[in-house]
């Protein structure tokens, strides 16, 4: 080859800066993620040195023997309502942070600030505050709510809503961050055109921001919902799992490494990543229909 | 219906910087104002404290005879063409148009009736369905321009509306926003650094330097009569001659030196009393100038500089006792450069300006 032409020098550039990440990308991901489907179809136990194919037995026993393994997933409902919460929030706030508040880089801090945090510091912080007469109980007690105290990590049927509360809290600043963003890109000059007009700053959102944000909204969505199906971190720092907090990724987990059975975890791992590619691929289909060009 | 716009005394800062001061202006109903100066002098600042995207600042704004200066911007019934357009780029042609009558809650019908008059009247009605970002500049500021248009405004708000524009599209431009202000009867505020707009359209012009009015009057009282030199060098193109001269008086002539060469001047080439031997700035147009070596004063011996044809006419400089002498000749003229010229020179309409303040004599 002739390294001295133009085109010759610009394809050696191009595939001299592909290698690396090419080779990362095959070294740890392709080839694990075609090992776990390999996985997915033994009845390997995570030690021995010899597994058995076995098909799609696997498979079938979560979605049609043992759907009790699947009931995780329902979960996931909640942190899916909560994180929609969440956006609500984040895209307020966001809102009024560019509307040039005073102090607005502090707030914007405070805001974001959790994110930033450890997740380990953060759910121990959590686990202490919902204790039994712990952070939040005494909050409210002092504010008069002494009344309202609840079981916040014992009772099964408020447990999820507290994760879901740590979870919005520790996430809020992120998707603020990202909204935020979004806001700066709309030109002032848009807002003062409709003022002229005659817009309250409702309709300015409703006609100029909202439509000039929707399309990160719309990744937001996409990415609260595959997270809200992988919710991991704050559910097992603060319960473990404990009084029905398992999350679909924490039964796999367990399965893999408690029970020993990897090739059944490999599986359900599959599944989820199945999900969460149909959601992506419906989600893409419903905004881009419903997005504005 | 509508009505007029009157500034008194208005001053404006941003924190230490004073950009305003001291505006007091007024426009007749219908009238055509416009805001002339170089940029940065405010121009942009006055627009926008009529319209009240500006608030906090001194003095007081009245359009159509009602005190605004407390009102928000919605509730002074005026319609802007921004610079910048500022269209919505998620809405059609026709939502842009309509929005704010949408906002204001009309019938759709009349929406659809009223929206369809002004897309005829601005040539849009094929582009309705589109969206901003397939359209040329000259379409999406016809699309600005209707927004406002929609309105029944007391006060339209242009704001260098035709600066982003090629030369051809603005003087189309141009004329046809002198046509809709003759349909509409409109009272319009129009801001422009461009000499030429703002002879064309502007029943009045404001001259604003450093934020302070220059010279408030008709295009041809800044043309004819500039009450200072910064407003004769603004006006006109290529710019007036300013020479330093010295001032001889006897009896009731005047006559200015150039070194040893005597110019005749009218005794209207100062407003004033003028001083014997005092120093002044004279103020000839170019246009004032001929090549020709008859006339009431000619100058002889001129090194010539610059010689570029403009088309119909040829703008030359030449060399006047070290300094540049602007004029232009009829047609394609092309001066050698080892050539001398002579120029004969008519004062009538000449001005005098006093060094130090450029004010007129
Ligand atoms: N929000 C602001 N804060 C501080 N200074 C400002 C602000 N807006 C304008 N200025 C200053 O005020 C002065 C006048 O600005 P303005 O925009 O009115 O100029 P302009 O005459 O419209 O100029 P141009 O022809 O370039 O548009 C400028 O010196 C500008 O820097
Ligand atoms: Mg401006």
């Amino acid at each position: 080859m002739d390294f001295s032409s133009a085109t010759a020098q610009r394809r050696l550039v191009i595939v001299g800066f592909l290698i690396v990440p090419l080779t990362l990308l095959a070294v740890f991901s392709l080839y694990p993620f075609f090992q776990l489907i390999w996985f997915s179809l033994t009845d390997w136990n995570g030690l021995s040195p010899d597994k058995t194919f076995v098909g799609l037995d696997n498979y079938h026993r979560i979605l049609i023997e043992d759907r009790a393994l699947l009931r995780p997933l329902i979960n996931s409902g909640y942190y899916f309502i909560g994180s929609l919460m969440q956006l609500a929030l984040a895209t307020y706030f966001a809102v009024i942070l560019s509307r040039g508040l005073p102090a607005s880089n502090m707030f914007r801090m405070i805001l974001f600030l959790p994110f930033v945090l450890n997740s380990v510091a953060v759910s121990i912080i959590f686990r202490d505050f919902l204790q039994l007469d712990g952070g939040l109980d005494a909050l409210m007690t002092l504010v008069g709510l002494g009344d309202y105290t609840r079981q916040w990590v014992q009772d099964p049927d408020i447990v999820k809503w507290s994760l879901v509360f740590a979870s919005i809290w520790r996430y809020l600043g992120f998707m603020l961050l990202i909204t935020y963003g979004a806001l700066q890109a709309v030109p002032v000059d848009q807002y003062e055109a409709a003022r002229i007009e005659g817009a309250s700053e409702w309709q300015q959102f409703r006609f100029i921001t909202f439509p000039t944000i929707a399309p990160i909204l719309g990744l937001q969505i996409i990415l609260a919902t595959v997270g809200s199906l992988e919710v991991f971190d704050v559910p097992f720092l603060i319960t473990g799992g404990a009084n029905g907090t398992k999350t679909f990724i924490m039964a796999t987990l367990e399965e893999a490494f408690e029970f020993r059975r990897v090739g059944l975890a490999a599986a359900m791992s599959i599944i989820l990543l199945s999900i969460v590619m149909v959601v992506i691929v419906l989600q893409r289909l419903l905004f881009q229909r419903g997005a504005v060009t | 219906m509508s009505g007029g716009l009157q500034i008194t005394n208005a001053s404006k800062s941003f924190g230490a910087l004073t950009v305003l001061n001291d505006i007091s202006l007024s426009v007749d109903p219908g009238g055509f104002l416009v805001l002339l100066g170089e940029s940065g002098c405010g121009k942009s600042t006055l627009l926008r404290m009529i319209s009240g995207l500006e608030d906090k600042h001194e003095g007081t704004i009245e359009i159509a005879g009602r005190d605004v200066t407390h009102l928000d911007p919605k509730d002074r019934n005026i319609a802007m063409v921004f610079q910048s357009y500022a269209l919505y780029p998620h809405m059609s042609v026709f939502e842009n148009i309509a929005f704010g009558m949408k906002i204001r809650r009309h019938a759709k019908a009349d929406i659809k009736a009223e929206v369809g008059r002004v897309a005829d009247i601005l040539k849009l009605t094929d582009y309705l369905h589109r969206k901003p970002g397939q359209l040329s500049g000259g379409q999406r500021q016809r699309v600005a321009i209707g927004r406002a248009m929609v309105r029944k405004p007391d006060l339209f708000l242009f704001d260098e509306p035709l600066s982003n524009l090629d030369a051809k599209l603005r003087a189309e431009m141009r004329t046809e926003i002198k046509r809709i202000h003759q349909v509409l009867g409109a009272t319009i505020a129009y801001v422009t650094h461009d000499q030429v707009e703002a002879m064309t359209l502007a029943d009045k012009i404001v001259l604003l330097n450093a934020g302070r009015i220059e010279q408030l009057g008709t295009p041809e009282d800044l043309y004819m009569h500039p009450d200072t030199l910064f407003a004769a060098r603004f006006i006109g193109s290529p710019q007036i001659n300013a020479i330093e001269v010295t001032v001889h008086v006897s009896d009731d002539t005047l006559t200015a030196y150039v070194g040893d060469i005597a110019l005749a001047l009218p005794r209207n080439a100062a407003r004033g009393i003028v001083i014997h031997g005092q120093t002044a700035i004279l103020g000839v147009r170019p246009e004032n100038l001929t090549l020709s070596d008859t006339g009431p004063i000619v100058t002889r011996g001129h090194g010539v500089g610059l010689c570029e044809p403009m088309g119909s006419e040829t703008s030359v400089v030449l060399d006047f006792a070290g300094a540049a002498l602007r004029m232009r000749v009829p047609g394609l003229v092309k001066l050698s450069q080892d050539s001398t010229q002579s120029v004969s020179w008519d004062m009538s309409g000449c001005h005098l300006f006093d060094p130090e303040t450029g004010a007129h004599l």
